[in-house]
């Protein structure tokens, strides 16, 4: 139901779903393994917060510290909704 | 008579001025010509009023009589007031240039009367005297209940919020349209601030900016809302003539619609927070995304009347070309409001863009051009194919 296409391909239930995917994404980049590495990592930005990679950092900082648990909320609502409605 | 009873009810001390019902009320350019013809000679005065209903607007002008009395302009002239303005009290003088052209921004400085009263208009005055009276009573009934008036302006905050975004005329919805369909014939592209200190000081909730109604460059919600209502009308319209209308069509185009709005509100608000705009409020922009469906209608229906009319392929042709055409106005319309928005947050933290900010620039830029090219798919996947 939400994977099937309207006749213009999208609706609101895409952008939903669409928004949480890319949130799960933005949520599971380990910090010390991977972003350290690459640059991004949080604690790396203390020398310049005002570029873009700083932000972004933060960003990504605030979507693993914070936004955890009403992300596990969604998935499994989200998860239910589908195993119910198919 | 009913609005002048009430008042005087209320215990209201101010004399009203002779309230029988004026005219209906025109647009504030018609109402600045006509007081000006009070400095002319009588004959004057009626090739004025002939002259002011060929070039203004095409608005239907209310049949009246020219007005040669002086109470009946008196009346006009405070009916037209929309803000208690401290402005000159008479019109002596006053440079008023007829040859400025359509699209300035000067809508403001025609107020003449210096009256703190708000009653302004037949409408308004009806619907503020029974909305004042329902406060009254509502906020003696929760005093004795214990809430106060303080906690319903909390609630209410938000209706006025909204109602801000309403406050719209004939005049400002005739104008936006054009200048959304053609961006290059603005002058100017700023808003205009608030500069009432009387209402900053006594309401709580006074905003920043004029609105709509005063100033053509201020979002609106009107514009937007009756568009996407046309557009998903239209849609199933287009989709009648070929005999495959089902009621689905409508609400899968509105979810359609609805999801663009979100979608681009969502991406405006990443990339403004990015550059580090401290602008950018969520009503805003989803009007400033809202506007994209001047285009989308104004293709569609020319689309349409071709199809119809001339041929099924030079409609959907036409409707194509019109479709890039408007998205490109768009997106210079929205290339030119952001401009505007991210430059007043700059000048309010920084002062001025110099060296270490010239990384501000550039990133502004890119925003400004990530948003004009996001008009084209947005367009290309809310389109109606004909």
């Amino acid at each position: 139901m939400i994977w099937g296409i309207s006749s213009m391909g999208l609706t609101l239930g895409s952008i939903v779903v669409a928004t949480l995917l890319v949130a799960n994404a933005l949520a599971i980049l380990h910090e010390e393994r991977f972003l350290s590495k690459w640059g991004w990592g949080y604690e790396q930005t203390r020398m310049d917060p005002t570029s873009i990679k700083a932000q972004i950092s933060r960003l990504l900082y605030a979507f693993r510290v914070i936004m955890r648990v009403p992300l596990i909320i969604l998935n499994i609502l989200t998860i239910v909704m589908l195993l119910i409605l198919g | 008579m009913q609005p002048n009873n009430n008042n005087n009810n209320n215990g209201n001390s101010q004399p009203l001025p002779p309230f029988y019902f004026p005219p209906p009320v025109k647009n504030n350019r018609q109402q600045r010509d006509n007081v000006e013809s009070v400095f002319n000679s009588a004959e004057y005065t009626e090739t004025l009023q002939v002259n002011n209903n060929n070039n203004n607007d095409f608005l239907v002008s209310p049949p009246h009589a020219p007005q040669l009395s002086a109470t009946p302009r008196m009346v006009n002239q405070e009916v037209s007031s929309f803000i208690p303005s401290s402005a000159m009290p008479t019109q002596q003088g006053y440079p008023m240039s007829e040859n400025e052209g359509w699209f300035t921004n000067n809508a403001t400085n025609d107020h003449t009367t210096a009256t703190f009263d708000t009653l302004v208009n037949q409408q308004q005055a009806i619907g503020a005297t029974f909305a004042r009276l329902g406060v009254q009573y509502g906020s003696h009934l929760l005093q004795a209940g214990g809430v106060g008036k303080q906690e319903v302006q909390e609630v209410t905050r938000w209706l006025r919020l909204l109602k801000y975004y309403f406050l719209v005329d004939n005049h400002y919805v005739l104008h936006k349209l054009v200048i959304i369909l053609a961006p290059w014939l603005n002058k100017t592209w700023l808003r205009r601030r608030n500069t009432d200190v009387f209402e900053a000081a006594n309401s709580s909730t006074s905003e920043e900016y004029l609105p709509p109604c005063e100033d053509i460059n201020a979002p609106d919600l009107y514009i937007p809302t009756m568009l996407l209502v046309t557009y998903i009308l239209l849609g199933s319209l287009v989709r009648g003539t070929r005999g495959e209308f089902t009621p689905e069509i409508m609400g899968s185009m509105a979810s359609s619609c609805l999801a663009a709005i979100v979608l681009q509100v969502l991406l405006v608000k990443l990339g403004l927070f990015l550059i580090g705009s401290k602008e950018g409020a969520w009503l805003d922009l989803v009007a400033y995304s809202g506007y994209q469906f001047v285009g989308l209608v104004f293709a569609t229906v020319i689309g349409l009347i071709f199809h119809i009319l001339i041929s099924p392929r030079i409609g959907s042709i036409l409707s194509s070309v019109l479709l890039f055409y408007s998205a490109s106005m768009m997106a210079l319309f929205l290339m030119r409001t952001y401009r505007r928005v991210i430059h007043t947050t700059q000048v309010k933290s920084h002062g001025t863009v110099s060296g270490p900010y010239a990384k501000l620039d550039s990133r502004k830029n890119y925003f400004l051009l990530a948003t004009a090219i996001l008009q084209y798919p947005l367009f290309w996947i809310l389109r109606i194919r004909m």
